[in-house]
């Protein structure tokens, strides 16, 4: 009986999981090639012949820690929003609730991200063992659930895409372009792309884990305000229709 | 047309209705204010303040505008607006009609914070500055904006898929903004704040803005057009009827966009590396060792008309060498000289005697071009000693209203080589300020002037001042707005005082009315004509100690620290007078002895910091002399306070601040300014050194120095 039990919730989630992909590759369309784009500059640009260690490390940090959570916050922006803004949520919605719905998309929008994040790292160890896989994952992890509950935030927030994308370009160009300026306004345990500028500029490394806490922490809330937006769901619909 | 021009309009309302877009709004006002601090705001001139807001805004609103161009220029493209493209809508209608739209809603949500600007602009700088500082935002935001909304066009119509095209318009941009956060980079948006100048506004980076501006703007029409040939494919429009001359008009067009484009980066590019162009402290070494080997040595130099061209001809006669002698010549990369025999590689080469013709030769170096100003000759940062020790490297700016000619400068082929005889020919145009020519004859169109006896310092400075303060004692020359007035004229008053207590000590005659000059692009003070003309830099390394920035009212509160630099910066000027000694000057920049100071300047560094201690007190009697001297003794001990105080000394300095601190309570202020001018004196052409000093010390005021001891911390 047990056994059963065991496999019926083991088909349950893996049916889950799949229904979340086909979820998630109709509404984020791209999300895919984008995915294998990614794994493939990446490990060109990280493999170069030309670049000495430390330099290597910036590259895949400036990758996985800068680079990847724009790219996962811009996805994870339209994975419900571009069916409420071209009024096709309804639908789901029936089925679903949309936290819920939002939540398995993210879900698979995130598993999907792992994979492609051991992919690189895989790929990189394979030929320079010493860069390790740990440091690279927990800096790019927190900083993509950051951006992404930060531009969802602001998309549920204004009801329009649009809002979501602006305020996730305006937090992380100010992070990136402004890396020197923002470091010494955000401090460390604030500054979001830590794990890269620890790197880079040679600053302690003694705060990376203080400040990964911290973003994942100020995600999570980000994530339980989007949650708490999207009960609300009638209202967002309304709007849009 | 008017047809066209509704539509434009309802794109426009419909963008501003959308609440997302107003907050372009917010994050161009938050991008404005995080680009300058308002307490250091009465310290900069209006142009410096146009010119950070304007680069801050287009390095970080060009993302934004990208982000948000793309979900407006896609926005018909999405499921649901299959009933629009029914319609025989002209694809290039659309395409324009999105151009023109973003660009005014760009605009309209841009205003607040223009605004916001003017208003500061007119609170602090007057209502002058308000035109002025509109020219820089539309010449340095305009064409760089007009680029963004057409890039996100074109990239749009590419990629189709408004979350790809965000992200690559936003991972173009930001690794463009990161790659070429220099002003050197092609696709830099606006020059550096310490490029520019209240004065002569961009001044030697005035080409450099404007191909840049003009590439921008070739770009965006080449997007523009590119973009229109893309829709008719890209859109899901019903397609017209092809003509063969209209697609060759566009390849033409889209061809000589490209060639114009190209060759206005490749002229940017080419006067880039030369501005760029390292300093090259041996070759100056190397040149000031051959000029022993110089009989004679005369100049002929003739400005334009533009102010832009010079020509001018040096005249050498030569010693006879045993064996070949290279020369380096440290002419400026951009003036070009007529080809010789004995000219290489911008070297000159002097045959051994054996093989040459006549005991003593004869050279003639023509020359010709537009001076480019290499940008390490005039910043106000840090330099290496050998970098700071050639100061203002080129001597000479020229633009169509003013002219500087210094007498070291590398106008001249062979600039540390004092020359005989200078003959300088401007046009009339031109109003002498200032010459220290022996003679000078005014013609029909030009006047010459002619130096028998040689200067390092300002030679001729010509040009309108705007603003010329005139009483009993004192003319002072100035641009508009170089600071808030407040601050302005707080940093007169300091001048003026630290001017006139120097004068009183050191000065027999007792000329009158004094002259303050303010002068761009150098980075020391300079003093001729027996203390009665100062050229002061436009540009102080030290204006911050103005205003206590610590507190948010920006008042002018304990500014001691400014009356210091200010004593500092007279008195170094007084003691090189007539001469460049950057060596010594750089300690106002670096403030740090040990980088900025030679080793033999370590007295003089002693000397004149106490001295400009003593003037200071003067001018700000709550300035105790004492104190700040012990304050330097106890960080003999601890070395970490010397970060916390005003200029960092070598121990060795500090040992002869104490000294002559004990020496001052012992002796009268009269003997210590006769001290003073006797080192002055002795410090010449090889810096004074202890043992001479004590000589000195004894001699005028019978004190043993070595015996002399400080207080103990």
């Amino acid at each position: 009986m047990k056994t059963k039990g065991f496999k019926a919730k083991r088909d349950t989630i893996f049916a889950s999981l799949i229904r979340s992909y086909y979820d998630l590759k109709c509404s984020s369309i791209g999300y895919f090639w984008t995915s294998v784009f990614f794994i493939g500059v990446s490990s060109i640009l990280v493999l170069e012949a030309n670049l000495d260690l430390v330099e290597r490390q910036v590259r895949l940090a400036l990758l996985t820690e800068v680079i990847s959570p724009i790219m996962i916050g811009f996805f994870s922006n339209t994975i419900l929003m571009n069916e409420i803004e071209s009024g096709s949520a309804v639908f789901p919605a029936t089925r679903l609730g949309l936290p819920v719905l939002w939540s398995r998309r993210v879900g698979a929008l995130f598993l999907t991200y792992c994979l492609v994040l051991a992919s690189v790292l895989t790929i990189v160890n394979i030929f320079y063992p010493e860069i390790g896989y740990s440091r690279y994952a927990f800096a790019s992890l927190p900083t993509c659930l950051f951006i992404s509950g930060l531009v969802s935030a602001f998309s549920f927030v204004f009801k329009e895409m649009n809002a979501g994308f602006l305020a996730g370009t305006f937090i992380w160009s100010l992070n990136f372009v402004g890396a020197r300026a923002a470091l010494s306004v955000f401090g460390p345990q604030f500054y979001i792309f830590y794990g890269w500028a620890a790197l880079k500029y040679s600053l302690p490394p003694g705060f990376f884990w203080t400040n990964k806490t911290i973003l994942t922490f100020f995600a999570l809330v980000l994530y339980l305000l989007c949650i708490f937006l999207l009960q609300n769901s009638e209202v967002i619909l309304a709007s849009k229709r | 047309m008017c047809a066209f021009l509704g539509a434009i309009k309802f794109e426009w309302k419909t963008q501003c209705a959308q609440r997302s877009n107003w907050l372009l709004a917010l994050a161009f006002m938050a991008i404005f204010w995080l680009s300058f601090r308002l307490q250091e705001l009465p310290l900069r001139s209006a142009i410096g303040f146009s010119v950070s807001t304007a680069q801050g805004l287009g390095l970080f609103g060009g993302l934004f505008i990208a982000v948000m161009s793309v979900q407006n220029l896609l926005r018909e493209t999405h499921r649901g607006f299959d009933h629009v493209w029914s319609r025989s809508l002209p694809a290039k209608n659309y395409t324009w009609l999105k151009f023109f739209g973003s660009s005014l809603t760009v605009f309209t949500f841009s205003l607040p914070t223009l605004l916001c600007f003017l208003a500061l602009l007119l609170f602090y700088f007057g209502s002058g500055a308000v035109l002025s500082g509109l020219k820089v935002w539309i010449i340095l935001i305009l064409p760089t904006f007009l680029f963004i909304i057409s890039l996100s066009l074109l990239v749009s119509l590419l990629i189709r898929r408004n979350v790809i095209a965000a992200l690559v318009l936003a991972l173009i941009i930001a690794g463009d903004l990161v790659q070429n956060f220099d002003v050197t980079g092609l696709l830099a948006f606006a020059p550096y704040d310490i490029y520019t100048s209240a004065m002569i506004g961009f001044g030697p980076d005035d080409p450099f803005v404007l191909l840049n501006r003009a590439l921008y703007l070739i770009l965006t029409l080449l997007n523009c057009v590119l973009s229109l040939i893309l829709s008719n494919h890209c859109l899901p429009v019903i397609a017209n009827k092809k003509y063969p001359w209209v697609a060759a008009f566009r390849i033409f067009i889209v061809m000589s966009l490209v060639a114009g484009s190209w060759w206005i980066a490749e002229r940017y590019l080419g006067l880039s590396r030369i501005a760029n162009v390292p300093a090259n402290p041996v070759g100056h070494i190397l040149q000031k060792e051959a000029c022993t080997l110089f009989d004679s040595y005369k100049i002929e130099f003739v400005l334009d008309e533009t102010g832009k061209i010079i020509s001018g001809t040096a005249l050498l006669k030569l010693q006879p060498v045993k064996s070949e002698v290279i020369i380096p010549i440290t002419l400026n990369s951009g003036l070009e000289m007529a080809e010789s025999q004995v000219i290489v590689d911008r070297s000159l080469i002097l045959s051994s005697y054996e093989e040459s013709a006549s005991i003593e030769r004869e050279v003639r170096i023509d020359y010709r071009g537009e001076m480019i100003i290499p940008r390490f000759a005039y910043t106000t940062f840090y330099q290496e000693q050998d970098i700071a020790a050639l100061g203002f490297e080129a001597g000479y700016y020229a633009d169509s209203r003013y002219v500087f000619i210094f007498g070291t400068g590398t106008w001249h082929p062979f600039s540390e080589c004092p020359p005989d005889s200078v003959t300088i020919t401007i046009p009339n145009s031109y109003p002498v300020i200032y010459s220290s020519a022996d003679t000078a004859i005014t013609g029909e169109n030009t006047s010459s002037s002619t130096w028998s006896t040689f200067t390092s310092g300002v030679m001729l400075l010509a040009g309108k001042y705007p603003h010329y303060v005139q009483d009993k004692a004192w003319n002072i020359l100035l641009p508009d707005r170089l600071m808030a007035e407040d601050t302005q004229s707080l940093l007169l008053d300091t001048y003026q005082s630290a001017i006139f207590h120097l004068a009183n000590h050191v000065s027999a005659s007792e000329k009158l009315p004094k002259r303050i000059i303010i002068v761009p692009l150098i980075r020391q003070t300079y003093q001729q004509d027996a203390l009665n003309i100062f050229f002061i830099p436009e540009r102080l390394s030290f204006t911050r100690e103005l205003i206590d920035t610590g507190n948010d009212s920006a008042e002018p509160s304990n500014n001691s620290g400014f009356v210091t630099s200010a004593a500092l910066d007279v008195m170094t000027s007084w003691w090189c007078e007539e001469r460049t000694c950057p060596e010594l000057s750089n300690i106002l920049v670096s403030r740090h002895t040990d980088i900025g100071f030679r080793q033999e300047d370590h007295l003089t560094s002693a000397l004149l910091y106490y001295a400009s201690l003593q003037l200071s007190r003067e001018i700000d009697q709550e300035i105790d002399v004492g104190e700040m001297v012990g304050l330097y003794e106890t960080a003999l001990d601890d070395p970490l306070q010397m970060v916390q105080l005003p200029i960092m000394l070598p121990p060795e300095s500090i040992r002869v601040l104490s000294q002559l601190n004990a020496l001052w309570d012992r002796i009268t202020p009269q003997d210590f300014w006769q001290l003073m001018k006797e080192c002055r004196n002795q410090s010449r052409p090889t810096p004074i050194q202890i043992d001479e000093f004590a000589e000195l010390v004894d001699m005028i005021t019978g004190q043993d120095f070595r015996d002399l001891q400080g207080t103990p911390p």
